[in-house]
């Protein structure tokens, strides 16, 4: 996904304690795309509907990777890796999706390495088959 | 209680008097019959034990001492008072007949009323005939104080099933005065990002209200674009087409007016703007390649 609110522009006046609502929360339109993908063709869905689950998708966000960060402190890791939010869902209950996200977890660390093989064989990057493996394992994701 | 004092005196006496009577063995028998049943009240055994013991009374009396030893051995480990009992017992072998039977009995008694204040509600004892229905109330009764703490150590492994089951714990709110229950596996991490959101409130209090747009030079781009019928964006292809036919351009030009004047609309302009947003950062990552362009059409 693109990074819409995370550059830094000269219009932003970025104060250190402030987070700022887009750093918050996810970007709307994202949030309405994925409502729209699972409802029929001539669905409509009103700004009220995408602002409360741009809301509560964000909080569940915050919840499961406070849960993953507090065991990272508990241990004396700096960094949360997809092991750590699997094993925050299970403690927190999400019995249902850790283990499709442990499985989508284990697939998408075998796309990545057969990716970077076949960088090195290339020795250039080419960002289109990129984006195509990132949907691909997105869709897949769905599919779990 | 001395109704049930005297009856049992008079059980032993009756025990004592039929070696008087009978030879030698007999008298042999109804020791190791005395000794077994007060073992088997002392220990709180169980009543399945004791056809074992019988089984044993008839082999040789050096298996018979080794089971004793075992006996004082578990009872040791689980109750000291039964265990100095029972090495009382074994010593009392050693001496002479009379007194063997005396101290017998004085011992069998102690161990009545040791159960009997142990257990208030005794039940009355049925007659001669049945006697291990008292030895196994004995034990039920017996085994009640003595082994609280198995139970209590019991009752762990019950608890361990019952977290399992998903079990809601009231969570009590602030500015509200019923609580709400919650998962239990949840309840410290809502605590935890309760008390986060509360910092962010604190320091966000200003910034509260939502922006319509992030950029304003963005924004100011989607409002110039051009767009097509139901407002959309026209890709390059299509503005190249339609420049050809100006008619076109000016419907166009008024479906965006009348888009920019409703209120009702300004949903569907946010949108728009967000549309515009990644399509400009799709163009600037990418280059100008019409697949992306598509896909987020």
């Amino acid at each position: 996904m693109e990074d819409i609110g995370g550059s830094s522009s000269n219009d932003n006046n970025n104060n250190g304690g402030i987070i700022k609502e887009q750093d918050r929360l996810l970007p709307i339109a994202n949030v309405g795309r994925l409502m729209k993908r699972i409802l029929p063709q001539n669905a409509k869905i009103s700004k009220e509907a995408k602002e409360t689950m741009q809301e509560c998708v964000s909080e569940f966000i915050s919840f499961v990777t406070s849960e993953a960060s507090e065991k990272c402190r508990k241990e004396r890791r700096k960094t949360v890796n997809g092991d750590d939010i699997c094993w925050a869902l299970a403690t927190l209950g999400f019995d249902n999706y850790a283990e499709p996200m442990r499985r989508y977890l284990h697939r998408y660390r075998e796309v990545e390495v057969d990716h970077n093989k076949v960088n090195l064989q290339e020795k250039g990057n080419s960002p289109e088959e990129k984006d195509d493996e990132l949907f691909k394992l997105s869709n897949r994701g769905v599919g779990l | 209680m001395n109704c049930l004092c005297e009856k049992d005196s008079g059980l032993f006496s009756s025990h004592s008097t039929a070696p008087y009577v009978l030879g030698c063995p007999s008298w042999a028998t109804s020791e190791f019959e005395v000794q077994r049943s007060s073992m088997s009240r002392s220990l709180s055994s169980k009543v399945d034990v004791l056809p074992q013991q019988c089984h044993n009374s008839k082999t040789f009396n050096f298996q018979f001492q080794e089971q004793d030893a075992s006996s004082t051995k578990s009872t040791d480990q689980s109750y000291p008072e039964v265990g100095t009992v029972q090495s009382g017992q074994i010593s009392v072998q050693h001496s002479s007949t009379d007194s063997t039977l005396i101290r017998n009995e004085g011992k069998s008694m102690g161990c009545v009323i040791r159960s009997f204040m142990g257990s208030q509600d005794f039940p009355f004892p049925p007659p001669l005939l049945d006697h291990r229905p008292i030895l196994a109330h004995i034990a039920c009764h017996y085994a009640d104080p003595c082994y609280s703490g198995l139970v209590a150590a019991a009752y762990s492994p019950q608890s361990k099933p019952v977290e399992t089951a998903p079990v809601r714990i009231p969570l009590q709110l602030d500015f509200a005065e019923e609580p709400i229950y919650v998962n239990s596996k949840q309840y410290h991490a809502i605590l935890r990002r309760r008390q986060y959101r509360a910092k962010l409130e604190a320091l966000n209090k200003p910034i509260k209200d939502r922006k319509p747009y992030l950029h304003e030079s963005r924004h100011q781009h989607a409002l110039k674009r051009a767009r097509g019928a139901g407002g959309r964006f026209l890709n390059t292809k299509k503005q190249l087409q339609s420049n050809h036919t100006p008619g076109n351009i000016a419907e166009s030009k008024m479906h965006h007016i009348e888009n920019y004047r409703d209120g009702a609309d300004v949903s569907y302009a946010f949108n728009s703007d967000a549309r515009n947003m990644q399509n400009d950062a799709a163009d600037k990552g990418g280059g100008t390649t019409q697949q992306p362009l598509f896909v987020y059409m």
